[in-house]
């Protein structure tokens, strides 16, 4: 590990330490931003108890942590996870899925979605990789919306540039691979060899569902504490990440 | 009845004063008929017949009286009046000529019959009585004067009545200290609500009295009237309007009727009406869109009956000018919140409204939407006029006073007070109290009361209703029910965090909000007019509740209504730099204008040094250009006096330039679009009677208008003589003689002493 490194994650460890712990059972219901996190059904072919809760809730504390440092927003500390059938979640217009190579929707989730984006509500879709996952993600939105497509975001749309500017994408590994990176390890997993951000837009081009398809920013912000996963990544994940949260604040 | 007993009528005796005129001897003969009645008496007492007490003093009583009147007869009673000498003193006739005196309503004429067969200059019967004692001089009046010459006729055409204007231009027309009296024939219809005062003291001091004759009915039998509108004149295009709209009737009780609102000819909505016996004014409130930009001609109108004594008074018209700009609203919000969001999704469609937003996304870093330009806004919030004043709305969302400079505070407050601008300050954690707003120059603003040491928070989920006031703004018809109607049941709640209990006298509480947590309800939308302008509290933080909860379904349109109607009520008062006013908003034809600009300069004050000219855009396609005069007592007004000779919609726009700047501003005015004569056309009687009190006239019926000639109070000064009239024969007196005697001679009958 170079010094550089070093460095880098001595200080973003330095930045989270800062901030107290999440304070559950607070003045909750007085916050703004809840970091939503979707409970999906999925094909339950793993023993990981759901894929939804692949790295909760340490992803989702750890970047509520990072957006009350680095921006205004009043963020609740602590986690929020929902089902998305539940009547509850249409009180978070900001929700984020990830892993959703696996879901599987059922009729009930697929019209709970569908409404809370009809109705303003905004999607951020995480970690899922390879021809496979895509297919899998875009049979279940295909349910969703069967009449709207999916289509590459433009790197000018305001959601690269609404806290910090983004001029490019990168592929973001998981820990893993983010571990082994420095030793030329590869950033990707199955085939999802380039990273792509996506979106589905509603019938006044603004963004309803941005997916994040062959990169895993959950993983950056769930090990942005870890000195050997590389700062350049958790860097980008938190741009991008609160790029996503103001834009939905305010589009 | 009484003009046969006493000779001459009743008026002449009030006016009169009765004095006897007998001579000397009269009075000789009556010590000598006193002297003699002792005798009388003694010869009575030794009657050769015993009376009793009650005939003796019966017959004494009736003989005494039958020998007084005889005396009162004798001492030759004269009634001394004042009068004038024919010839000598003059009587000046104004004759009504305007419409209402078409209505037919004295018996089976109409009110212009009944003037032409009275009072024609030369035919009419009661014209013909006065030119035997006066010389009777003719005018005839509507909106204006003029000498009714022979050869000149009357049209009953005119559009109003404007009695106060008649008696001022009669007294500059005619030498009124020569006239002995002036008497109005008119119905009183339509003369506008302003006090004669002025004008009748002119005449009380030149000892003129006036007399009126009242033509047609003081009620009519069975009629309805659109009487009154209230609403504004100018609006932005898809604002909701609420119109008051006052409905008397004669004879519809127990009725139902329907009020008909049609832009342009569409209907854009039905009010059902049904009076209450009698409940003889009813006003409704009716709530439309204004969709289209632009002049808009609004009907408001009641199908007439087939037996209504007038049908042109049941509909009333009404020109809204619809503005088809966009008015752009600063939102400026001290951190993200969904507000945002969903506000700028509520009228991102609605091209009238242009909502800029900056938002603190960090310190000192903002993110900017809606902007014109990359310049805009790009050094924070404003901190000049120039900059600010160029908005017509500001939102301040939830950013601490502390945020602001002294100077941005003040020039927050001169955007309300001087620009006119609307100032709406949303609920939220670093707004109103907790923003530490007391005390500042925006917390003076404010519609509520900024308790110091309140800024702890109350965290409370209030359902909101309108208040009464807010039933009657276009606020409170944003939430409809199934039915179209307004319904605010089933609306989610939304959360306050300010206990704000309290608003300042001059504010209205438009929205509160309950919960079962809090011991009364509390303001959730208030409003007071601050200035020009006015100030908004929105108490609550997440409006968008009403957009994403659950239990609202997704086509429902409340949270995009209640921003499209809050931000244009916002800036209803904002003006431009150029304003424009007329002295008359439903002017005639003919009738002379008076047009008021109002020019400001760039930030707001008054521009004393501009060169203003009125253009007007006549409806024949005329285009008229007027100087306008600077007014030296009032700072930033001009003046210019325009005719409108034709009927039709006048396009008026002011051109004021200094130096290079040239500003415009612009307004229509309809001429002609109401013929006010046929409203309020009923015979005014009261307001005739006190005319005549108020100068020493007398007040007619039509009806009993034949004896004008004889009775009409004249001045008291000028050529008048002292008339006497003889009173010693009239009938009343022989009459009361011989009752007295017949009397005398049935009572003896009847008790026997004949």
């Amino acid at each position: 590990m170079r010094i550089r490194d070093t460095l880098a994650i001595g200080a973003m460890a330095a930045l989270f330490a800062w901030f107290p712990a999440a304070a559950p059972g607070g003045d909750d219901e007085a916050h703004e931003f809840f970091f939503t996190r979707g409970i999906y059904s999925d094909t339950g072919d793993d023993d990981w108890g759901g894929r939804w809760a692949v790295d909760y809730p340490k992803a989702d504390l750890q970047f509520l942590i990072a957006l009350k440092r680095l921006s205004t927003v009043h963020a609740f500390d602590s986690d929020n996870a929902l089902e998305l059938d539940d009547p509850a979640l249409r009180k978070f217009p900001f929700l984020y899925i990830l892993e959703v190579g696996s879901m599987n929707l059922s009729d009930s989730e697929v019209t709970a979605l569908r409404n809370f984006l009809d109705a303003g509500g905004f999607m951020v879709i995480d970690d899922f990789w390879g021809t496979w996952a895509w297919e899998n993600f875009e049979r279940q939105m295909r349910r969703v919306f069967p009449e709207r497509e999916i289509v590459d975001v433009p790197m000018e749309h305001p959601v690269f540039h609404a806290f910090y500017d983004v001029t490019e994408i990168l592929q973001v590994p998981n820990v893993y691979q983010g571990s082994m990176y420095a030793s030329g390890g590869p950033t990707h997993e199955y085939d999802g060899y380039v990273p792509h951000v996506r979106g589905i837009f509603d019938d006044d081009g603004r963004l309803m569902v941005l997916i994040n398809w062959n990169t895993d920013l959950g993983d950056a912000w769930e090990w942005a504490d870890d000195p050997s996963y590389p700062l350049k990544f958790s860097t980008f994940a938190f741009e991008m990440g609160i790029n996503f949260v103001i834009y939905g604040m305010t589009y | 009845m009484w003009d046969f007993l006493f000779k001459y009528p009743a008026e002449m005796f009030s006016r009169g004063e009765i004095t006897l005129s007998g001579s000397m001897w009269l009075y000789l003969a009556l010590v000598l008929i006193a002297a003699l009645a002792m005798p009388t008496l003694l010869y009575y007492r030794r009657a050769t017949r015993t009376l009793r007490t009650v005939d003796r003093t019966m017959l004494a009583l009736i003989r005494t009286a039958a020998i007084a009147v005889l005396l009162l007869a004798l001492f030759q009673p004269v009634l001394t009046v004042s009068n004038v000498i024919s010839s000598r003193n003059s009587v000046a006739i104004l004759l009504d000529d305007s419409v209402s005196m078409r209505i037919a309503d004295h018996g089976d004429a109409t009110r212009a019959e009944f003037l032409q067969s009275a009072f024609h200059p030369e035919t009419g019967e009661i014209t013909t009585a006065l030119s035997q004692r006066f010389e009777p001089q003719f005018f005839k009046f509507a909106g204006d004067v003029a000498s009714l010459d022979p050869g000149k006729s009357m049209n009953f055409d005119g559009s109003r009545t404007e009695l106060g204007h008649a008696l001022d231009k009669l007294r500059n027309e005619i030498d009124i200290d020569s006239l002995a009296a002036l008497i109005i024939v008119t119905d009183g219809a339509a003369t506008r609500a302003i006090s004669l005062n002025e004008q009748l003291s002119a005449y009380r001091a030149a000892d003129v009295p006036i007399s009126t004759v009242g033509v047609g009915q003081p009620a009519f039998t069975k009629d309805i009237e659109v009487s009154a509108i209230n609403m504004p004149r100018r609006t932005l295009e898809g604002s909701s309007i609420v119109a008051d709209v006052a409905v008397t009737q004669r004879g519809f009780d127990n009725e139902t009727v329907k009020l008909l609102i049609e832009d342009e000819g569409a209907l854009v909505s039905v009010e059902e009406i049904t009076f209450n016996p009698g409940q003889s004014a009813r006003t409704v409130r009716a709530r439309f869109a204004a969709k289209e930009a632009g002049p808009r001609r609004l009907r408001f109108s009641i199908t007439p009956s087939v037996d209504e004594t007038l049908d042109e008074n049941n509909a009333r018209d009404v020109i809204l000018d619809v503005d088809g700009d966009r008015q752009r609203i600063l939102y400026f919000e001290g951190e993200p919140r969904f507000e945002l969001k969903f506000l700028r999704r509520a009228v991102a469609k609605d091209k009238n409204l242009g909502v800029v937003s900056m938002v603190r996304t960090a310190e000192n870093k903002y993110y900017r939407l809606g902007i014109d330009n990359p310049e805009e806004l790009a050094g924070g919030f404003p901190k000049s006029a120039d900059e600010l004043f160029t908005y017509r709305g500001l939102i301040l969302g939830s950013v601490e006073a502390a945020y602001f400079s002294a100077a941005q505070l003040e020039l927050i407050s001169d955007f309300v007070s001087r620009r006119g601008g609307g100032l709406l300050m949303l609920g939220g954690r670093r707004a109103l109290s907790r923003g530490g707003y007391g005390n500042t120059p925006v917390g003076e603003l404010l519609p509520v009361v900024l308790d110091a040491g309140r800024e702890e928070s109350i965290l409370a989920e209030v359902s909101v209703q309108p208040t009464r006031a807010g039933y009657g703004h276009p606020i409170g018809g944003i939430a409809l029910g199934s039915d179209g109607k307004p319904s605010w049941k089933g609306l989610p709640p939304l959360k306050v965090l300010h206990p704000l209990f309290r608003t300042k006298p001059g504010a209205d509480t438009l929205l509160e909000g309950a919960a079962p947590t809090l011991a009364r309800p509390l303001p959730v939308l208030a409003e007071q007019r601050f200035g020009r302008g006015q100030a908004l509290v929105l108490n609550v933080q997440n409006t968008w509740t009403w957009q994403m909860h659950q239990d609202v379904p997704l086509e429902d349109q409340t949270h995009e209504m209640l921003w499209r109607q809050l931000l244009r009520w916002l800036v209803r008062a904002a003006s431009d730099r150029v304003t424009l006013r007329t002295s008359n908003e439903h002017p005639s034809p003919g009738e002379a204008i008076e047009v008021t600009a109002e020019v400001l300069d760039s930030a707001f004050r008054p521009d004393n040094d501009a060169h203003a000219l009125l253009v007007a855009n006549t409806p024949i396609g005329d285009r008229l250009t007027l100087p306008m005069a600077w007014d030296p007592s009032r700072d930033g007004v001009y003046r210019a006096r325009l005719v409108a000779d034709h009927a039709g919609l006048y396009e008026l726009s002011v051109e004021a330039r200094k130096g290079e700047t040239l500003t415009i501003g612009s307004a229509n005015l309809p001429v002609g679009l109401v013929v006010p004569d046929h409203f309020r056309a009923e015979m005014r009687q009261d307001f005739l009677q006190r005319i005549a009190e108020n100068t020493g006239g007398r007040f007619y019926r039509a009806v009993d208008a034949a004896s004008l000639a004889e009775t009409l109070p004249l001045s008291k000064s000028g050529a008048s003589v002292q008339e006497r009239k003889a009173l010693w024969d009239m009938p009343v007196i022989f009459l009361a003689l011989i009752a007295l005697l017949g009397i005398e001679w049935i009572y003896r009958r009847w008790r026997g002493l004949v």
